[in-house]
């Protein structure tokens, strides 16, 4: 935190300039250098040189506050002017650029966001940001989806890093990372991530922790929560800590959740949704104004059940007696920045992880039917440069996984895959334009561990791709507050482990998927515009995009060439063979949103999508399964001294663009129990219709001069009107809706 | 001490990571793609084979009250290959009976012993058992005891 040459230093009191309370955990900040953060009573000491230096303070919810602070020894007290409309006043960053850049529409779901949803999962705590849905296959199961891709093609990341774990392989795999004690969540939409991974033709997800320390906390801080929810009885405690003890920076923090059966509209329980969750991880740094190095452990655990039934009829192609997923991740990660004096050379930046990963899967009567392990390693070096107008990075990217399973229930084949990348960006500004290029190289090889070929298998063999993806955009700042942002980019995804290999069922598909080891790689390009106003009183976003992806992967049900009927599968006799097949399609839409602050009590947050994809080519265009519907919400707050008050509507339109479903046996949407087993067309060919939500929410910040610790009680109401309601991405819509009414409490305190 | 303190921790962290890094499934045991059964007698001739593993090629499989017959279980492949199972030793043929009380299989390596203990009629299926579960479970069977 020294600065070089510091003969003084500053203690700073930051306070709500409404509300008069402290402000933790605010930035201050030099240029892009992260200096320290203040603790829960709103202090921060900086040491600076005896002339002073210019100062940058942020906070989620504040606007920015810029000054020069000069060495005193009188405490200097600063005021936060809470800016409510504010859309995203931290930035995305990444190793490459640092705060701020991509040209990419992005939104951050911010630490006191985080902790007024306390989701299960990534995906439930990121849903409602422009263009971001959600993939279930129950509450723990979930899957983000931007711009309607999902799996493989969205790049989830944990402090930039992989998560290591096989959540993009199947609907009922979690992703191992618990929302409740991250920083902030980035989400980044649309192809064009290339400073993340070539694989980002939907987007990327990062979750940041800052388990390893950038900078040196002033003091130790301390933050807790605890929940507790109506809909499934669930409860969970999270906790997080910094602090620093000589020259070394640490942080510590931890949540569990323990959830019952969830229930629906009526209190009608779900089956096999209750959970519990584990995820506790520690860091140690050293940093200092030159940089940081420090390494960081964390521990996932989470026992969650799949359902197979409601009320009585078993999901169709469900197995009876549904499936429980204990899963278990264990990461060990590395991280160092060197931020130099070089002229050119801004900072030089690397870091990694190692994850083990193991997943098991139970079925009824507590046998093991499939379990899934893996190692998994990636690692990224990059050197931050600028000249003059211009900064920029490049960089590379390594990453290795060795994917086993086994059990009866297992199609998917043991595999190792690698990946190289080299990528460099640049960005130039002059005046009110700034202009972006890159460019990646990535080559990844895929090689089968288990090469035996069946009657549908054939040709088994190591499969490698080579691709150069890119991305060149602009932005040009207009009168009025207004920001117009254009970006043409191109994407690459090789096919994964299961596309390419799969030999057996996949029970959570209700399935039985064979690969295709010839497959090509999906080839996207898209094109991005992003429209932005920022005014006193509020903030606005606008953007429409378009992409094409060429080789897009999508499974398609077999039919036996005797008979024309649906072929099932070799080995159970039970499920429809299904097999990935390659077309071109057509994603576009348009995402915005509009915040306004008429007066400092009041705020409205409008945000909506109108996500739509189709298939291309061919004599009939046929809309891409899975599509999530469009959707409008309207987020009302009031706040009178510590008090707010919330009413959110949100409306979910009728998803009726489903592609033409195939011939099963003369299946409808209608789920039918035929010889006692209920049979249905798949999710993804049945319509969904619409419903209109209602929300509500009640917080009230308690001052420490009542409480001693900060704190704030947060009540909140989903579905309101307890309205029954579908979603379009959940596998098991005909037959189960969604949560009914929740009454959620939420406790936070911090120190 | 601080020193001493810094290292110890990150020591700590790192053994977290290195015992990390078996992996959790060691040994790659593949499943068995067999995509037919052969059961043929002790002197080589064919009794009876699947088809498309959907029916049997004879309706009944005829045997003797007290005579106990050997057979030998063959799977083959997609092709008709033969597969040779024998040197693994996480498979084995496993053998389902409706009425367990009229017939028995006795594995042997290589072989097994088909017992009859009574006349009547059941039906009889044979696995293909991987470790913890089956990679091939044939059609049933009818089995005529005289």
């Amino acid at each position: 935190m020294l600065a070089q040459g510091a003969v003084g230093s500053a203690l700073l009191h930051i306070v709500d300039s409404e509300t008069r309370l402290p402000v933790r955990d605010v930035i201050v900040r030099v240029g892009t250098r992260v200096l320290a953060r203040s603790d829960s009573l709103g202090h921060v000491r900086v040491r600076i040189s005896e002339d002073g230096r210019e100062l940058t303070l942020q906070r989620l919810g504040y606007a920015p506050w810029r000054g020069r602070i000069v060495p005193t020894d009188s405490i200097r007290d600063i005021r936060l002017t809470p800016v409510r409309y504010e859309l995203s006043a931290l930035e995305v960053r990444s190793r490459a650029l640092g705060r701020g850049s991509a040209l990419q529409a992005s939104s951050v779901v911010g630490a006191e966001q985080l902790a007024e949803r306390l989701a299960p999962s990534i995906a439930a705590a990121i849903v409602g940001e422009p263009g971001v849905s959600a993939r279930t296959n129950g509450p723990m199961a979930t899957q983000p989806v931007i711009r309607g891709l999902t799996g493989d093609r969205v790049l989830v990341l944990e402090d930039g890093m992989r998560t290591g774990d096989i959540a993009t392989t199947a609907p009922d795999h979690a992703v191992t990372i618990d929302p409740g004690t991250a920083e902030q969540i980035e989400v980044i939409r649309g192809p064009g991530g290339l400073l993340y991974g070539s694989n980002t033709l939907g987007g990327v997800v990062n979750v940041i922790r800052d388990d390893i320390p950038r900078a040196r906390p002033a003091q130790t801080t301390l933050a807790m929560s605890t929940f507790g929810e109506s809909v499934n009885g669930g409860i969970g405690v999270s906790g997080r800590a910094r602090g620093a003890v000589g020259a070394l920076s640490w942080a510590v923090d931890g949540t569990g959740r323990q959830a019952g059966d969830t229930r629906g509209p009526n209190a009608v329980a779900l089956p096999f949704t209750d959970l519990e969750g584990m995820d506790v991880g520690a860091g140690l740094s050293v940093a200092g104004s030159r940089g940081h190095a420090g390494v960081s452990a964390r521990e996932y655990r989470s026992y969650y059940g799949v359902p197979s039934s409601f009320g009585g009829v078993t999901l169709p192609g469900a197995h009876d007696g549904g499936v429980y997923v204990d899963a278990r991740r264990t990461q060990l990660r590395w991280d160092a920045e060197w931020r130099t004096d070089d002229a050119r050379i801004e900072a030089i930046s690397v870091g990694g992880n190692a994850v083990r990963f193991e997943q098991s899967e139970f079925e009824q009567g507590g046998f093991v039917g499939t379990r899934f392990g893996q190692l998994a390693a990636s690692g990224e070096a990059v050197m931050r440069l600028r000249a003059g107008a211009h900064r920029g990075a490049i960089g590379s990217f390594v990453q290795w996984r060795d994917l086993r399973a086994e059990g009866s229930f297992t199609g998917t084949r043991p595999a190792v895959q690698r990946t190289v990348a080299l990528f460099a960006v640049d960005e130039y500004t002059r005046g009110s334009l700034t202009l972006l290029a890159g460019a990646r190289v990535d080559r990844s090889d895929t090689r089968p561990l288990d090469s035996t070929e069946t009657l549908l298998l054939r040709d088994v063999r190591t499969r490698a791709f080579t691709a150069v993806t890119g991305a060149f955009g602009a932005r040009l700042a207009l009168p009025l507050g207004f920001e117009l942002t254009t970006q043409v980019a191109r994407a690459f995804r090789p096919p994964s482990i299961e596309e390419l290999y799969s030999a057996g069922p996949h029970l959570a598909s209700y399935a039985y998927e064979i690969g295709d080891p010839s497959l090509s790689a999906e080839r996207g390009t898209g094109v991005d515009a992003l429209l932005q106003w920022r005014g006193v009183r509020g903030r606005a976003e606008l953007s429409a995009y378009g992409m094409r992806v060429d080789d897009y992967v999508a499974f398609a049900p077999q039919l036996d060439p005797a008979t024309g009927a649906p072929m099932r599968d070799p080995r159970l006799r039970r499920y429809v063979v299904y097999r990935p097949q390659q077309v071109d399609a057509l994603l576009w839409g348009v995402e915005g949103r509009a915040v306004l602050a008429p007066t400092p009590q009041w705020t409205f947050d409008l945000s909506g999508a109108l996500p739509r994809g189709a298939q291309r080519g061919g004599a009939t265009s046929q809309p891409l399964p899975a599509m999530p519907a469009a959707t409008l919400r309207l987020d009302v707050r009031h706040q009178r001294g510590p008090l707010t008050l919330g009413v959110i509507g949100d409306r979910r339109f009728a998803q009726r663009l489903v592609p033409d479903a195939p011939v099963l046996d003369g299946l409808t949407c209608s789920v039918q129990v035929i010889d006692g087993e209920a049979q249905g067309l798949p999710a993804e060919f049945c319509a969904t219709p619409g419903a209109l939500l209602l929300n509500a929410l009640v917080a009230w910040r308690l001052p420490a001069r009542a409480t001693r610790w900060p704190a704030t009680l947060t009540l909140t109401v989903d579905n309101l009107l307890d309205t029954e309601w579908r979603d379009p991405l959940w596998r098991a819509k005909q037959v189960a809706p969604q949560p009914g009414r929740n009454v959620r409490l939420v406790v936070q305190v911090e120190r | 001490m601080m020193r001493r303190l810094s290292a110890m921790a990150v020591c700590a962290l790192m053994a977290c990571g290195l015992t990390a890094c078996d992996h959790p499934i060691g040994i790659v045991s593949a499943h068995i793609e067999a995509a037919d059964l052969v059961v043929r007698d002790s002197a080589g001739v064919e009794l009876t084979r699947t088809s498309f593993n959907r029916r049997w090629m004879v309706d009944s499989l005829v045997l003797r009250d007290g005579a106990s017959l050997r057979v030998t279980i063959t799977p083959v492949d997609f092709r008709g290959t033969e597969l040779d199972v024998s040197e693994r030793r996480d498979v084995s043929y496993r053998f389902d009976a409706e009425r367990a009380e009229l017939v028995q299989w006795e594995p042997q390596r290589g072989f097994g012993w088909l017992h009859p203990f009574g006349r009547g009629e059941t039906r009889v299926r044979f696995l293909i058992w991987h470790g913890d579960h089956a990679d091939f479970v044939s059609p049933w069977l009818r089995v005529v005891i005289r």
